[in-house]
């Protein structure tokens, strides 16, 4: 675990580094990226100023939704989305065989190598977005609102992980898919309007199969005080589900591997 | 002749990487119909949203869904990649325009996208039966036939500037992600602009971004009254016209600096 932590340390700095390099780009890249921060509350605020609820929803109740949205998805990027972007390249380079060379978990290092400071400031976007919603709604929330709050939201981002590994996991099998690390971004971006909305199949797909609503959603009502104590617990099994079928997919996926070069 | 060669070279291209294709449509399609959802649970607590009928709205975002893959230009990945990459040098020896292999391989790779979406339509047909049933003609479809090709033009334009601008920028996915943030609010591309707050509404008025997507759809509902219909279809022209200048400026230019790079 020790060794884990120093070599994650490594990695941070290293790309930290190369970042500072092209700064000009760096900043660039920032200020587009927290446009689609906005633009996430902007769209919400188009409907919501317009509509005075949907199903239960109103504008100062989506701003906790998409504030935890902008959160988790700033997160995600920032922690994975370099790292998956480049898996399919690593394959069709043969350039993975080193990464199975090395002697530290092959998932750990093609998931983590990477870190991507572009979207940083979005979190903290996030962040004031939920934090002005729970002063529009004059909400106290207790420890234990608080707690499942950062319980939730912690489970999303390993949950969209787990997924994005799962999808790009596959390029070991199709070869060549350029864009395959975006095939999961429409899908999470349907958790900009709360899963409430959704009827017939996809509700209960995008709740229990696909971890939609435990991106925004759940948090959310978690936050409001009126998650069953029932749905937060069988989050926390998806996403150990999850993670536990990433691992076994990547593991059986590299034994069918045959690398590009030889 | 050569230009009908070229469209079918952009097809088969475009139906090599199909798998590639699918994950792109996802990105126009799932907007749209997450929005069909929101729409039909919001209209159950009130008949009307900034002056649009359930009908009218559900009207829009599916429209907005078909402006999205057969109208909106994507050109500028293929342009901005090969003139980082160089290879724009063989097209400008060859004996053709080179605007033109864009546009036709623009066009191609919009063919794919409507025969993509042709499924995903029918199936709203059905879910949505009598809600899309009855658009009003408005002003007939030959004003309307006329108002998508210059959204084409106005899109296609705008996407060949940025493009360009890879002759200066050695990645241009940030003023992308700008502009189409900024499509996306102002342009209509997925909520009409009746929903805007009063004050934000005289900046669409300033952008090309509302005659792709606001424009067309507008015509199609009949919102606009027959003397309104004619200088809107005339201002779309204009941006068109306008667009295609600025582009042409922007390549000369761009042109120059590419052979001084190119030795």
């Amino acid at each position: 675990m020790r060794r884990y932590a120093r070599v994650y340390a490594a990695c941070v700095r290293n790309c930290l580094v190369r970042e500072l390099e092209f700064r000009a780009n760096f900043a660039l890249s920032t200020t587009a990226n927290l446009g689609w921060a906005i633009l996430s509350m902007l769209l919400a605020g188009m409907i919501f100023g317009n509509v005075r609820q949907v199903a239960g929803w109103d504008l100062d109740r989506m701003f906790l939704v998409i504030g935890t949205y902008v959160m988790v998805e700033h997160v995600t990027s920032v922690l994975f989305q370099p790292n998956m972007a480049k898996l399919s390249e690593l394959v069709n380079r043969g350039e993975l065989d080193f990464v199975l060379m090395k002697p530290i978990s092959s998932q750990f290092l093609v998931s983590a190598r990477y870190v991507d400071f572009k979207d940083l400031p979005g979190v903290f976007v996030g962040l004031a977005y939920v934090l002005v919603g729970v002063q529009r709604l004059e909400l106290r929330p207790g420890p234990i609102e608080v707690g499942l709050y950062l319980l939730l939201v912690v489970c999303a981002t390993l949950a969209v992980y787990a997924l994005w590994f799962i999808t790009v996991t596959f390029s070991l099998w199709t070869g060549r898919v350029n864009n395959i690390a975006y095939l999961i971004v429409p899908v999470t971006d349907l958790a900009r309007v709360p899963t409430d909305v959704f009827r017939g199949l996809a509700r209960p797909l995008l709740t229990f199969a696909i971890p939609v609503a435990l991106i925004a959603t759940l948090p959310a009502k978690a936050l409001l005080g009126v998650l069953e104590p029932g749905m937060a617990s069988y989050q926390v099994g998806l996403t150990a589900a999850l993670l536990w079928t990433s691992h076994r997919f990547w593991r059986y996926s590299l034994t069918r591997y045959s690398s590009a070069s030889s | 002749m050569l230009y009908l060669a070229l469209w079918r070279i952009g097809l088969q291209e475009a139906l090599q990487y199909r798998a590639e294709s699918v994950i792109w449509f996802l990105f126009d399609v799932l907007p749209p119909i997450m929005m069909v959802f929101l729409w039909l649970t919001a209209y159950e607590g009130q008949a009307s949203v900034a002056g649009y009928s359930l009908q009218a709205m559900l009207q829009y975002t599916v429209g907005v869904m078909v402006l999205r893959n057969v109208v909106t230009a994507h050109v500028e990945w293929d342009v901005s990649y090969q003139i980082r990459q160089g290879t724009l040098s063989m097209h400008l020896v060859r004996p053709m325009n080179t605007w033109a292999l864009w546009f036709m391989t623009g066009l191609a790779a919009r063919t794919v996208r409507a025969l993509m979406l042709l499924p995903v339509l029918l199936a709203c047909l059905v879910w949505l039966g009598s809600y899309l049933e009855t658009p009003e003609w408005g002003t007939g479809i030959g004003a309307l036939a006329a108002s998508l090709v210059l959204a084409y033009m106005i899109s296609f334009f705008t996407k060949l500037g940025i493009g360009f601008l890879a002759f200066w920028l050695t990645d241009i996915t940030g003023t992308l992600t700008l502009v189409e943030v900024v499509a996306w609010v102002f342009g209509g591309m997925l909520l009409p602009l009746e929903l805007l707050p009063d004050v934000l509404r005289p900046i669409a008025a300033l952008l090309p971004f509302q005659y792709i997507y606001h424009v067309p759809m507008s015509l199609l509902l009949g919102r606009l009254d027959p003397a309104e219909v004619q200088t809107t279809l005339g201002v779309q022209a204009a941006w068109a016209g306008g667009l295609v200048l600025l582009a042409g400026a922007i390549w000369q230019r761009g042109l120059r600096r590419y052979e001084a790079v190119g030795g």
